[in-house]
Parts: C-alpha cells; structure tokens; sequence
C-alpha cells in the first residue's frame, strides 16, 4: 500500500484554501464591475420598476372581476413578449389575465403599436374603460 | 417609524421564536450560540410560514388575526419557557482565545461583502423573472385573494409553476402581516437575511464540527461570486433550499457524532421544511432521508437506534405536515410533463443527452474550456467562467483525498449530490416539455448555486475533520 507523506493533508489544505483565496480577488474584482454598472444606471432611474407599464391599472379595476381577457399584437411564443404578459400578470394580480380568451366582459389590450388595440376594440365591440400613460387599455364589452 | 416598525416586526419575532424554540430543544446539547442564531432563525421564518400556510388549511383565505395570534402565544410561550430553563441550568461560560482575532477579521470580510449585495438588492427591488412571476405572484394570491387564492392553481398560469410547494410564498405573506398593500421589501429583506443565515451557518457548522479558524473561507468564496450574489438578491427560492438542505446535513452529522435524539428531531423538522420549498426540495428530503438510515446506523453501536428514528420521524411529521396537506389536497397536476419515453410526438432525442451533458460540461468545467481555447490560440471561444473554476478545484480536491471524502462521518453528501444529481439529469432527459437548452440555461445554474454550500461544507470538513480531535 502507498503511503502518503505525513503533510500530505497539510498540502491539500493549502491547496484549497489558496484557490479560495484567489479565486475570492478574482471575484472582487468582478463584482466590483457588476456594482460600478449599477452605479452608471442609477444615475438614469433608481431602482429597475417592472411595473411602471402597467401603473394606473391595479387600483382601477372593476369591484369583484377576477378574470380579464387579454389581447397582445405581438408573438406570446416569444421571451420578452412573454415577459410583458408575465409582467402585466404580477402587478393586476390577483386577478387572471386569460391570454386565450378574450370573450371576457373586461380585457386588456397592451399592444407594442396602440392602433391594433383600437382596431381589435372595434371588431370585438369592446369599449375603452380606462387607459394609462403607456397606451395599456382596460375595453369593456357592453 | 411605524412603517418601519410594521416591517421588521415579523422578522424579528420570527426569528425570536426560532431562537427560543431551539433553545429548549437543544437545551442539554452543548451548543454555541452562533448555531443556535442560526439554526434558530431558519427554523422560526419555516414555523411562522406554515402557521400563515394553515390559516388558509382553516378558513380558507389568510386570517391575519389567526396568524398574528398564534405568533404572539408561541413567542409568549416559548419566552417564557426560555426563561425557566435559563434559571434552572447553568450558564455557558465564554472562552476567548487569540488565535480567535484571525476568525473574526474573516468573519468582518464576510459581513463587508453584504455591501454590494445590498446595493444590488436594492436597484432590482423585484428580484429576478422567477420570483415576481412565480413565487411573489403566488405570495400576492395569497395576501390579496381572500377566498380566490385557490385561482392560482389555474392551468392558464403553467408559467408560475402552479404544483409547486408554498413555503417562500407562505412565509413572504407572513413579513406582510402588519401591512396592508404586499411592497417589495418583505421578499428583498428575505433574501438578504437568508443568504445571511446559509452563509453564517456554513461558517459556524464548520466552525463548529473542524474548530478551524479557515472556516469563513468558502463562505467568503461563495459571498464574492457575483453570479451567487445575482442568484441570491434575485429572491428565488433556490436560497431556502440550499439553506435547509445545509442545516438538514448538519443535523445529521451532529447526530452521529453526539448521539443526541435532539439533533435527529431537528434534522428531521429540516427536511420536512424543506419538503416543502420545491419539488427539488421534496426529492432532496426523500433522498436524504432514505440515506440517514444506513449513515446512522451503519457500523455504528452507540446510538440508541429506535430514539434516534422516533424522533427523527416526529420531526419530519411535524415539518412536512404542510407538505403533506398541499400535496394531497391542493396540488394541481403538473401539466409542464411530457413523458419523452413514450412521446411519439416530444420522443427523446440523442440529441437531448449530447445538449444536457455539454451543458454540464461548460457550467461545471468552463476554465479547462478556456484553457484548451488558450492553447489552440483562439480566444473568441472563451467563455465566462461564471462559478470561477470552483468546480474544477472540487473535483480535484475529492480526487486527492477520496477516502476522506467518503468517510463514515461524511458519505451521506456525495452519495446524495450523485444520486440527486443523477435523478435531476434523468428529469431533465424524459420530460421533453420544454426546449431543453433554454431549460438548462435557466435553471442548471440555480440547482448549481442551492447545493454549492453544502458542497463547500462537504470538502472542507473532509480536509479538516481531524482538526477537532488534534485540539
């Protein structure tokens, strides 16, 4: 059976612990980078809102609804567009927007071009109820 | 001032009355205050997130009056409990050593590198995609749903992971107790004192077990990893189970090594919280529970077999009793399963192993990837090495000293780690859901960062378990 050198464990120790110790400069000096971005934007806007689109909705929506309907002119398969649909779910929650089905008395019409959302209100005889800043529009159907 | 008050509050009587609960549990174990800080606090945020989840168990929507009274008569019980005992037993004595001012310079490092994960918790108030859109949805159904939270549960929100368990979402409810509109602050500060307490745990545990005054070094590793840093302020639910899959191994360690039912009991309320984190959590509990029985008794006679079991089982009752309930009577079915074996539409492909085992390959390996780029002179291939080339030192560190990793004291990790590992390879091999390099670039590195500190605790005690014996 080999056997090892008395301090072999004593190597092994120094080994890791070294690693740890230069892998943590490495890793400073990195974050340092991380946070100096952050610095630069923070000049631009404080803290990253994922709400701010969707601002003006929450406290107005109708008493009781629980489910909206939910039009998008974009492509629901794709990531950001996913994004703003997962978005406009988390600040209106708790109730549902039901992107499949816009047969809903309420549905919101958040479109990147707001002439499509007018356009669908008029072909599902919905009317407008509330609209925000960004052009996201509560229609209601009569 | 009120605001504030009304913030902290249940932070602060959570931890409390984790305090004191461990208190008297490990009232005859000699047990350091810093591990009862933080073993205490993990289990109080677990204790206050289950009586929140039973309010809903109850009356079927968050009774906060519930909530908030069961809160003030366990705090008020265990206070006082606290009390009796304190004035019956003696009182720890506190040594102090020089040797300890190397300890508490590393330990101020540790706490410095907070810092920058404030400030970057702060500028991303929400956390990351999957938190607002999972876990702190989830928390807002509860919070503001009345007797519709059981909404969330709808197959239209597959997005959030409707099956999953709620104890993040649970216990962020309960940081919003006292307010009256769900802020941003509860999920953030959660996140911040979570890494603090899996951290603190991983420098006390190997403080504890190794009594080596290196034992903040991988916790100060692990802290300046920016990608750790990223994960940690993005408030998923990833922390919780890195946090109890750690102090559940600690448990089990200090089972064996004092033979104490207490630790076994603990151990057990570990696994069942963390159950009840995420299905990960729950395949990491059933692991590990399986494998305790073969590391506690296998070639070892002293422990009173049948009291260790018994109270391992309360425990994990006690812990998992909301998993339990969730499991059977609220889950909805996992409708993000496609069984790739018999799918003759999503079958799996060869492929699909070639994608999961590449990505395994450059999550764990990237600087050896560089390396070869360097020596081939071709630098537009190299990649960031997100986890700094930790991996590749772990592999070389259990290779040098195998039979110390698989000691009779530490086999349970690695046994796990492969097996768990193993499993997760497999799931993500026959359920052909979803696209599986977007699946892995979205979830490998967090599996990653929930079992790195029990990794990390794993290697050094390997390399410093007979330090304890020497002193």
């Amino acid at each position: 059976m080999i056997k090892l050198p008395l301090n072999y464990n004593k190597i092994l120790k120094t080994l890791f612990i070294c690693a740890l110790s230069l892998f943590t400069i490495l890793n400073l000096i990195k974050l340092k980078k991380v946070v100096s971005d952050i610095v630069k934007i923070k000049q631009l806007t404080n803290y990253q809102d994922i709400e701010y689109r969707f601002k003006g909705l929450e406290n107005n929506l109708p008493k009781g609804t629980t489910y909206l309907g939910y039009f998008s002119d974009s492509d629901l398969t794709k990531s950001d567009d996913v994004k703003l649909l997962s978005q406009a779910q988390f600040v209106l929650a708790p109730v549902i927007l039901d992107y499949t089905n816009i047969d809903h008395k309420y549905v919101l019409f958040v479109c990147n071009n707001e002439t499509n959302a007018w356009k669908k209100m008029k072909e599902t005889n919905t009317s407008p109820f509330l609209r925000n800043r960004y052009g996201v529009i509560l229609g209601v159907k009569p | 001032m009120i605001e504030l008050l009304k913030t902290y509050l249940p932070f602060i009587v959570s931890f409390l009355t984790g305090f004191f609960l461990i208190n008297l549990i490990l009232r005859k174990a000699n047990v350091s205050f810093p591990i009862r800080f933080f073993l205490g606090s993990g289990l109080g945020f677990g204790l206050s997130a289950n009586i929140t989840f039973f309010s809903f168990v109850f009356f079927n929507q968050l009774n906060k009056t519930f909530v908030i009274l069961v809160t003030i008569v366990l705090f008020v019980a265990l206070f006082v409990l606290n009390i009796i005992s304190w004035l019956r037993n003696s009182k720890p004595k506190i040594i102090w050593d020089k040797k300890y001012l190397l300890f508490l310079l590393t330990f101020i490092i540790f706490c410095t590198l907070f810092i920058p994960l404030c400030y970057q918790a702060n500028f991303y108030p929400y956390g990351g995609w999957d938190a607002w859109s999972c876990w702190n949805l989830k928390a807002k159904f509860m919070f503001l749903a009345k007797d519709h939270w059981q909404n969330m549960f709808d197959p239209i929100l597959w997005r959030s992971s409707p099956h999953y368990p709620l104890l993040l979402p649970s216990m962020n409810v309960f940081f919003w107790i006292m307010q009256d509109t769900p802020t941003t602050t509860g999920p953030l500060i959660n996140s911040i004192v979570f890494t603090f307490l899996l951290l603190g745990l991983l420098i006390f545990g190997l403080k504890d077990l190794t009594k080596s005054i290196f034992s903040a070094v991988p916790a100060i590793f692990i802290l300046s990893l920016p990608l750790f840093q990223k994960l940690a302020y993005s408030q998923y639910n990833d922390l919780l189970v890195a946090y109890f899959l750690l102090a559940s191994f600690f448990c089990l360690i200090k089972t064996k090594e004092t033979n104490l039912p207490e630790f076994s009991f603990l151990g057990g309320i570990f696994l069942g919280v963390l159950s009840f984190t995420k299905n990960e959590g729950l395949l990491a509990a059933l692991l590990i529970l399986l494998l305790s029985f073969p590391y506690l008794f296998w070639r070892n006679k002293q422990l009173s077999k049948t009291k260790i079991i018994k109270f391992l089982f309360i425990g994990l009752f006690l812990g998992a009793i909301s998993t339990l309930i969730f499991t059977f009577f609220y889950a909805p079915k996992n409708i993000t399963f496609i069984n790739g074996l018999v799918s003759s539409e999503k079958p799996i492909t060869l492929m699909r192993i070639k994608i999961i085992l590449a990505f395994y390959f450059f999550e764990l390996f990237t600087p050896i990837w560089n390396l070869i780029a360097v020596i081939k002179h071709n630098p537009k291939a190299i990649i960031d090495a997100k986890w700094m080339g930790i991996w590749v030192v772990t592999v070389i560190i259990i290779i040098m000293n195998f039979k110390k990793c698989f000691a009779l004291k530490l086999w349970i990790i690695p046994v796990f780690l492969l097996l768990y590992n193993f499993i997760i390879i497999f799931y993500y091999l026959i359920n052909t859901y979803f696209q599986i390099d977007w699946w892995l670039q979205v979830t490998l590195h967090r599996i990653l960062f929930s079992v790195l500190p029990t990794v990390m605790f794993w290697i050094f005690y390997s390399l410093w378990q007979e330090n304890k014996n020497s002193q």
